[in-house]
């Protein structure tokens, strides 16, 4: 039998969140009432009988959540689960859950009942998710500052960084590159070898760039100029595609 | 670091690599002035996607990686998606075309790029991700082995000498020898030749320089080509160059001759089937030139062009044939309605489908269900019957296909063609849209 829902807590990591899945799933636990991110030694517990299943340092509970979860989906449910976690929804963790509970039960086509509301909400988180980081592979702009170094601001909606970031180092393995979420202050750096944590980003832009900087926007503010048909011109469809979060960082929008 | 990115991204201290760099130019005013020259003859071109790649073009390249579903980079005013740096290598053209911006006759300024200002610009647009690659098109200066020559050797000094693996579109220039085309084919993702004119009649008439075995003796050749390299990694031959992995597509201008939708869309059937391309693209025709063989059209049809893309997509994701979609010969397609419904008006009798019971196909074919929804509807059976308020959750165009669906205890509204007809078209059915969904209904 099922011992009682108790709220859960995790450290507010995607891995934190998976360990923690782990350990419920291995004491066939039943769904939290709540989750929350703290950990056992943050001060005063508000929450009387809270259950601390699980953190990223604990290795053991991470490899049974993925043991768990390799019949029920693999790779691609732990990617649709990262999808909804960076989706910031209030009920993330929630609906996490409920995948992976669907999941296990049903195995791989779980995930795949549309019909039923919980899944087809995860499944709308899914797709804004990879819809937002679509778009920010193609809407992302870097600069050449002078240390070589090409640097990059957005203010995505949802925390799209980590799925963006993995694009670029396919795409520019052996460059030197910063991403710089504005919206949650915190970014990446690739170095061409490894992921770094971002330590402080350039304050006076027009001081860091280098002397082609300039004049490779300006070509490409010419080169977008002269694409347009103006026999066709339709900004409404424009605007539908370039969204104003965007727009700031796009050079040839200048 | 932000709780997510640290869980995700394993966060280390060791050596850091000094960044690969090759020598590129730095552009002055006058190679800005060319570009912008060199765009505008090329925006005519509607192919600018960068799709249908997988894996790297080079094993280690230095810079770039072809996304699979191929990225937007930016929208220009007529709401066009920008994906590539898409020139003309020259404009200095040696033809005559009454349709074209940059023919001989034509009175624009000219500008010819150098191969290091091509790979310099394409190079540090990618660094900087304007784009996703390079699509390359040239006038005929001289003859079209030497332009097709010029073009290969750029795409080649991108690849070979620089390791760029970005994605690389070469136009084949009609006439070019096989030798050239083989050579193109080993550095571009994609090849394509542009038809333009949708009738031999009309070829001969605007553009006599050029004939019908000059545009489809190469299309074949490249059909050929991918054929015999596709059989040979068949045959588990290790090192078999690749060869034009994202195929061939080609460009129909929609409106500057007289055909109708019916001979454009039975074109765009016999090449999809007999030479094998990937994509078919559409262009209403803008008026570029004051030619008396050309008819005055203002504005373009871009309504037209955007119902060929819709009955286009029938064609290849949706199991239609072209007779059931073509209209009669020489007319156009159904303005009011998208291809899909107007079938289906015609058609009273094949409706309601059942979306708990009947198949993929009768499915596909009910308006306001794309291949998404089909897809997720047959999912979804799976695990019990589905009913109206779970299609629209799942994101059924319920204003269109509830005309034509049942499902539990939902039956549709008895209709007579004439008057659905007439209310779907008032519900704004016709928008002058050209945003068009893959695997959506819009």
């Amino acid at each position: 039998m099922n011992p009682d829902p108790k709220p859960a807590v995790y450290d507010g990591t995607f891995a934190g969140w998976c360990a923690a899945c782990g350990c419920l799933l291995a004491k066939a636990s039943a769904a939290p009432l709540y989750w929350r991110v703290g950990s056992d030694g943050d001060g005063e517990d508000l929450f009387e009988n809270t259950e601390v299943p699980g953190r990223p340092a604990d290795d053991s509970n991470l490899n049974l959540f993925f043991t768990l979860l390799e019949p029920a989906g693999g790779r691609k449910l732990v990617y649709d689960l990262l999808c909804v976690f960076l989706s910031e929804a209030p009920d993330r963790e929630t609906l996490m859950f409920q995948m992976v509970q669907v999941s296990v039960a049903l195995g791989q086509r779980g995930r795949r009942w549309h019909s039923r509301p919980d899944m087809r909400r995860a499944g709308m988180l899914i797709d804004r998710v990879r819809r937002e980081a679509h778009r920010s592979k193609g809407l992302l702009r870097f600069v050449e500052l002078r240390d070589g170094t090409l640097y990059a601001r957005y203010a995505p909606s949802h925390d799209v960084t980590p799925l963006v970031a993995g694009h670029f180092r396919r795409r520019m393995p052996r460059q030197r590159w910063a991403i710089h979420d504005e919206v949650r202050h915190y970014g990446v750096v690739w170095d061409g070898a490894a992921f770094h944590e971002a330590e402080g980003f350039p304050q006076d832009m027009a001081e860091s760039l280098t002397e082609s900087e300039s004049r490779y926007q300006a070509c490409w503010r010419a080169f977008f100029r002269e694409l347009e048909i103006p026999e066709r011109r339709n900004l409404r469809l424009q605007r539908h595609f370039l969204p104003e979060r965007f727009r700031k960082y796009l050079p040839e929008l200048d | 670091m932000n709780t997510v990115a640290s869980a995700i991204f394993p966060v280390t201290s060791g050596p850091v690599s000094p960044p690969c760099r090759i020598n590129t130019l730095i552009p002055d005013d006058r190679l800005e002035r060319k570009l912008g020259i060199l765009a505008q003859s090329a925006r005519y071109d509607v192919s600018c996607v960068s799709s249908g790649v997988s894996g790297a073009a080079l094993r280690h390249a230095a810079l770039g990686a072809p996304a699979r579903s191929g990225i937007c980079h930016s929208w220009t005013a007529d709401g066009r998606c920008v994906s590539l740096l898409k020139v003309l290598l020259s404009n200095a053209c040696v033809y005559d075309c009454a349709y074209c911006a940059n023919r001989c006759s034509a009175n624009v300024p000219r500008a010819t790029f150098k191969v290091e200002e091509l790979v310099s610009l394409t190079w540090e647009f990618y660094r900087r991700n304007y784009i996703e690659g390079l699509f390359l098109s040239s006038a005929i200066w001289s003859t079209p082995d030497r332009t097709m020559e010029a073009m290969v050797r750029v795409a080649e000094k991108l690849r070979y000498g620089h390791g760029f693996g970005g994605y690389i579109h070469l136009k084949v220039i009609p006439g070019a020898s096989l030798e050239w085309i083989v050579r193109a084919g080993r550095v571009a993702d994609r090849l394509s030749i542009n038809i333009e004119l949708p009738s031999e009649r009309s070829l001969g008439m605007l553009c006599p320089q050029k004939s019908r075995a000059a545009i489809l003796t190469p299309m074949l050749r490249i059909r050929d080509t991918l054929v015999e390299f596709a059989e040979d990694r068949g045959k588990g031959f290790r090192h078999v160059p690749r060869f034009a992995p994202a195929g061939q597509s080609t460009q129909l201008v929609v409106g500057a001759t007289p055909e109708g939708d019916d001979t454009i869309l039975r074109l765009s059937d016999a090449l999809y089937r007999k030479v094998g391309l990937r994509r078919v693209f559409y262009s209403a025709y803008v008026p570029v030139g004051d030619d008396r063989r050309i008819p005055v059209l203002a504005p373009p049809e871009k309504l037209r062009e955007h119902r060929l893309y819709q009955a286009d997509w029938l064609l290849r994701f949706y199991g239609f044939t072209v007779e059931e979609i073509a209209p009669n010969e020489g007319e156009k397609l159904d303005a009011r309605f998208d291809p899909k419904t107007a079938w289906a008006l015609k058609h009273p009798e094949y409706f309601p489908v059942d979306v708990n019971r009947d198949d993929r196909e009768r499915l596909l074919r009910v308006p306001g269900l794309g291949v998404r929804n089909v897809n997720r509807i047959l999912q979804a059976r799976h695990f019990g019957s589905i009913d109206a308020a779970a299609l629209r959750r799942m994101g059924v165009v319920w204003r269109r296909a509830r005309y034509f669906v049942q499902c539990g205890d939902y039956r549709p509204p008895r209709w007579h063609p004439e008057q659905l007809a007439s209310r779907l078209a008032d519900s704004g059915q016709h928008p002058e849209q050209l945003e068009l969904g893959l695997f959506n209904e819009s």
